[in-house]
């Protein structure tokens, strides 16, 4: 076994003031950590339920931009979320990555007419991540 | 370890320093992780039951490295690796909110289990680099940590840990997966065999501790480069397992991808003797 190196002799020194406050912060960020995750674990795992709703439209360039909200309110994480506005025979279409679960997200659909009140916004389907 | 909360400005003045180099190690290792997006999304799409796992697995690990490396050389001794792991904990949690939050990952209005899952896997990367950092930027002024004193099982777990942190920058990307299928059974065989070689050449070519008792290659081959590497395979496998990707995989998809992550596992095993 190789000797110790440029080691001091006796016991190492007492930590610094600092030292404990720091190491104290990491206990407490840690255990607040583990706390929310077994919490959540502990809970019931509903599968993802993702709904979208219209939440403001205006025009830009003869067009018309809608701003859809789209919330998953299940447990579970929803991947690939395609949103869907019929607006008569037109079809708009967005497709989010993710929704969080409790989430929420944001999607722009591109209409030809004002939609407000004729449109139907609705989530095709989705994925599981 | 001796307790005194007289002040000391020196004593102060000194640990701060160290924690500023701590700030600066967990910054330098996990930043490829925390400009990973997968890296963002695990935060969320991961059960909370593995995210569990991930972060009680990671305690007694960074207990280890921080026995074996530490903030500085004035740590030496359980306590003191028992309050370098909280402090390097505290360091990765605060590094990583900083980052993501200047990165503008944070959503506003996310689910307070959302920002935990994110930064709990971002933290643990960067208590590693946090503990690594009195080796790697103290500027060689002082001699930190008592790896020389390192025994056959320490260096092994030393192993796990270098090969962890590689397995755990490369995982959360879906090449590994992707890799991993475009590879044939012969591929894969090769990849084996070209981790092992290069694995024992690193390991001998750095030399472990007890080497000059192990001076034959073949010796060191069964000592600690096939250990050491069947050791690497098993983290490979915890890493994919944590990130989700053996869901759904079939053994010979599980194997491939366990080998391929294992590749980078295997220099990062071999590497943790220049590192730790």
């Amino acid at each position: 076994m190789a000797p110790r190196k440029n080691k001091a002799p006796g016991p190492p020194p007492a930590p610094a003031l600092l030292e404990w406050a720091a190491g104290g912060l990491g206990g407490l960020i840690v255990l607040a950590a583990l706390a929310v995750i077994v919490v959540e674990a502990r809970g019931p795992r509903d599968p993802a339920e993702v709904s979208a709703r219209l939440d403001s439209v205006r025009p830009a360039g003869g067009r018309w931009l809608a701003e859809v909200e789209v919330r998953n309110s299940g447990d579970e994480t929803a991947a690939a979320v395609e949103v869907e506005g019929r607006l008569g025979a037109a079809t708009a279409t967005a497709t989010l990555d993710y929704v969080p679960a409790h989430g929420r997200e944001r999607v722009t659909l591109v209409f030809d007419a004002d939609p407000r009140g004729r449109a139907e916004i609705a989530v095709a389907g989705w994925s599981e991540p | 370890m001796i307790v005194s909360l007289a002040f000391d400005a020196r004593r102060e003045r000194r640990y701060a320093r160290d924690l500023a180099r701590a700030f600066g190690g967990a910054l330098l290792f996990s930043l490829p992780l925390l400009m990973t997006m997968e890296m963002w999304w695990f935060g969320f799409i991961l059960e909370p039951f593995r995210l569990a796992v991930f972060l009680l697995a990671a305690l007694p690990l960074l207990l280890g490295l921080a026995f074996y490396a530490g903030f500085s050389a004035r740590h030496r001794g359980l306590g003191h690796a028992l309050l370098d792991t909280l402090v390097a904990l505290a360091v990765g949690f605060l590094t990583a909110a900083a980052v993501l939050s200047l990165f503008g990952v944070f959503q506003p209005g996310a689910p307070p289990r959302q920002l935990v899952g994110q930064l709990t896997l971002q933290a643990v990367a960067g208590a590693m680099g946090a503990l690594l950092a009195g080796r790697q930027l103290s500027a060689g002024e002082d001699e930190v940590g008592d790896e020389a004193q390192a025994t056959w099982p320490g260096e092994l777990f030393l192993m796990v840990a270098g090969a962890l942190f590689l397995a755990l920058n490369m995982a959360p990307t879906e090449e590994m997966i992707l890799i991993a299928y475009r590879m044939t059974a012969g591929h894969v065989a090769a990849l084996l065999v070209v981790s092992l070689l290069l694995m024992h050449a690193v390991v001998y070519g750095v030399g472990f501790a007890g080497q000059e008792e192990q001076g034959r290659p073949l010796t060191a081959f069964f000592h600690y480069t096939l250990p050491g590497y069947g050791l690497v395979l098993l983290t490979s496998l915890y890493v994919l397992w944590v990130f989700g990707r053996t869901d759904g995989h079939g053994l010979p998809e599980t194997v491939d991808a366990m080998v391929v992550l294992g590749f980078p596992g295997a220099l990062g095993a071999a590497a943790a003797r220049l590192l730790v």
